[in-house]
């Protein structure tokens, strides 16, 4: 694989957690339906990796795929998933629990629903460090105060006594945050963990988790559908259609160089400021559904620039377009049959 | 209390809303505590004007929304609508004028009968209010399916045969079935994916520019707002902040609490990291408790700027364009008189476009 020689070549940090050419789907009695097909994507140690996509397009798969919590009926059909070398698939159930929680861990939007309105938020956060590390009740309890102040949860010893009803969306998040950060793990899966927030609140999570992902030196997978959210905080950002990642690169490289044309849709579709008119952009058709993807590139048949021959008869493969530079030897990686003829605005 | 809009004075107005009040009563027998939803809100729309509502969620820009269409009722206030007092008509004279004033809900998915063909819930308002033979109603869906962008051929179909954004441009045909003058649309594309939401605010402006319909634009997306809106009022805890002309109110803001929203929306530029926009977004997260704002003004606690006298005294809209409700701000007059009134189409639905 050429990807292969050119990922090694890039930064020192460890890689915390490869996914590759990772294929989901579930069985029909008329067939398999593919939710995934052969996404490959790496997060390292004090990175945050973008996944970016519009629903449907496979976001929450590949991150529940990475946890080893996909809901029935859906499989793996193919591929692999490492934590630090260890392969997830062959390991026995036992094990991935094991991982969960400590080394990988994960917040949700809704962290209302996650969090149980019977118990307090102390015994809450307590509980994965009483399960996990052993520690006694008082322990726990202290070892949680002290991680509501790490969320910058003002008053933290009082309200480790509160229930979820008695705090704000903007609070309970933070809340889940500390849930997931108790054990000190090396990676967090952030699914969409800002979209049910108000913009205030947004950015103060936003710069929460940039605080401690720098102060841990965490890795995080943070799957969102807003670009400017992720222009914000995402080092690298792979792009999602229809099960595919059809693009991924360093940030801002791809919303200055979009190549592929559904990167560049997205990003014209996004109002800009000092754009006065009243036209929005946008992409014509809607996302195909899984079982109905079309044959070759699954988004010719919404893109502009679709090409008979090249285009429609065999599978796009996700190619190298830079390699990046010395300093800095990210690569930007397209799925486009045409990407090298196409030349796609991008931010400026 | 004055005329509040200057600016929609200028043209015609659809809607004329001033002091609109809506109070809750919540906690148990013996403890009761009043909890204003919504006070004091004063808001004019001009005709094929839209006017956006922006704030976080909990500060009232959806009661507002139904408040002014009567869908629920108002403790104090008056609406204008038309020429018509609207809090004083009878239910039927209510109900004959609601085919004049229409609303485009969030999620389409809830918003349609699944049991009902696309067609028949495109004509269903038509049907509702008499309007047409059968015939004629079947002809109009058709037409009406075209005017926003699907195949008449779609009013077959079910809605769970449908896409979102499919489904959005439905329930907007249905809310222009009967011709009205003013549709609040209570967040219509936030449920939708970014590549579709173009599509359908296109439509939407395209409509305006075709019929002179007026929007209510509730919406907490600013970067759409500050595209699609010709004026702007912001909501915090119940109550207008901020109002103006889009162009004044983005450009230069002038409450802190438009200054911390328009700061905390992420934008996909990369020129200016954000470090010194940072110090207005505030530093808690939480509002007042209505019980705790009393007399003072309910953003006190999250204001970098607060002052002694913002714990003791509300503050009251400035006059004007741009209007401030900041004792920061004072009473100077602030931005420029709209240049020209929005479009004003010479037909209204002639024809389809």
């Amino acid at each position: 694989m050429t990807a292969e020689t050119q990922e090694r070549a890039v930064v020192g940090a460890a890689v915390l957690m490869r996914v590759r050419d990772l294929s989901v789907g579930y069985r029909r009695p008329h067939g398999w339906v593919p939710i995934l097909d052969s996404v490959s994507f790496t997060v390292r140690a004090g990175e945050v990796v973008g996944l970016v996509g519009e629903s449907g397009s496979g976001k929450t798969v590949s991150s529940l795929a990475a946890m080893g919590q996909l809901p029935r009926p859906l499989q793996v059909s193919g591929g692999a998933i490492e934590f630090e070398g260890r392969d997830l698939l062959a390991m026995d159930p036992k094990q991935v629990r094991k991982l969960r929680g400590v080394e990988v861990s994960m917040i949700f939007q809704d962290a209302l629903r996650c969090l149980n309105p019977a118990y307090t938020i102390g015994d809450q956060i307590a509980e994965p460090l009483r399960v996990h590390k052993g520690m006694s009740r008082a322990q726990a309890h202290e070892r949680a105060v002290e991680l509501l102040e790490l969320v910058e949860i003002p008053r933290a010893r009082e309200r480790a006594r509160a229930y979820p009803h008695q705090l704000s969306g903007g609070m309970c998040q933070r809340v889940m945050i500390a849930i997931a950060l108790a054990c000190s793990p090396k990676l967090l899966i952030a699914d969409e963990p800002t979209t049910a927030l108000d913009v205030t609140v947004q950015k103060q999570i936003l710069r929460l988790l940039t605080r401690i992902q720098n102060e841990m030196d965490l890795g995080i997978l943070f799957i969102t559908h807003d670009l400017g959210v992720v222009a914000e905080i995402c080092d690298r950002t792979a792009v999602m259609y229809a099960g595919q990642i059809v693009e991924e690169g360093p940030t801002e490289e791809l919303f200055r160089r979009p190549r592929h044309p559904y990167t560049h849709g997205l990003i014209s579709s996004v109002p800009r400021i000092g754009h006065e008119d009243r036209r929005f952009g946008s992409i014509p058709g809607s996302v195909p559904k899984a079982g109905h993807w079309p044959t070759g590139c699954h988004f010719r048949t919404r893109c502009p620039y679709p090409q008979a021959g090249r285009c429609d008869d065999r599978p796009i493969t996700l190619e190298v377009v830079d390699a990046g530079g010395p300093s800095r030897p990210v690569p930007h990686r397209v799925r486009c049959a045409r990407s090298d003829e196409l030349t796609l605005e991008g931010v400026t | 209390m004055s005329r509040p809009e200057g600016g929609a004075a200028a043209s015609e107005a659809v809607l004329t809303a001033i002091g609109l009040t809506k109070l809750y009563t919540t906690g148990r027998f013996g403890h009761r505590q009043s909890v204003h939803a919504v006070r004091g809100v004063d808001l004019a729309v001009g005709r094929g004007e839209t006017l956006a509502v922006v704030g976080e969620s909990g500060a009232g820009k959806s009661t507002v929304g139904r408040l002014i269409l009567r869908l629920i009722e108002p403790d104090d206030g008056t609406v204008e609508f038309e020429g018509v007092d609207v809090r004083r008509l009878s239910r039927s004279a209510l109900r004959r004028l609601r085919p004049r004033m229409q609303m485009v809900f969030q999620d389409p998915f809830s918003s349609l009968d699944p049991t009902m063909t696309i067609a028949d819930s495109v004509a269903e308002p038509l049907l509702v209010h008499k309007i047409g033979t059968a015939a004629d109603r079947r002809r109009r869906a058709g037409e009406l399916l075209e005017q926003v962008g699907l195949d008449p051929e779609f009013g077959e179909r079910f809605p769970r045969e449908l896409s979102g954004g499919q489904l959005q441009r439905v329930a907007i045909a249905r809310a222009i079935s009967t011709r009205p003058s003013l549709i609040v649309c209570d967040e219509p594309v936030a449920a939708l994916d970014l590549s579709i939401r173009g599509q359908i605010l296109n439509l939407l402006v395209d409509l305006q520019n075709a019929t002179g319909v007026s929007y209510i634009f509730i919406s907490h997306d600013l970067s759409v707002v500050e595209h699609f809106a010709h004026r702007v009022a912001v909501m915090y805890a119940g109550q207008v902040v901020e109002v103006g002309p889009t162009s004044d109110v983005f450009g230069s803001p002038r409450h802190p609490y438009t200054n911390a929203l328009l700061a905390a929306v992420p934008r996909i530029g990369f020129g200016r990291r954000d470090t010194e926009t940072d110090g207005n977004t505030p530093a808690r997260d939480e509002r007042l408790a209505p019980a705790e704002v009393g007399a003072g003004c309910a953003y006190r606690n999250r204001c970098p700027v607060a002052m002694a006298r913002c714990e003791t005294d509300g503050p009251r809209l400035t006059s004007g364009f741009h209007r401030v409700a900041c004792h920061r701000v004072g009473g100077k007059q602030l931005g420029t008189p709209p240049v020209a009134s929005p479009v004003l189409p010479a037909e209204r639905f002639a024809g389809r476009s």
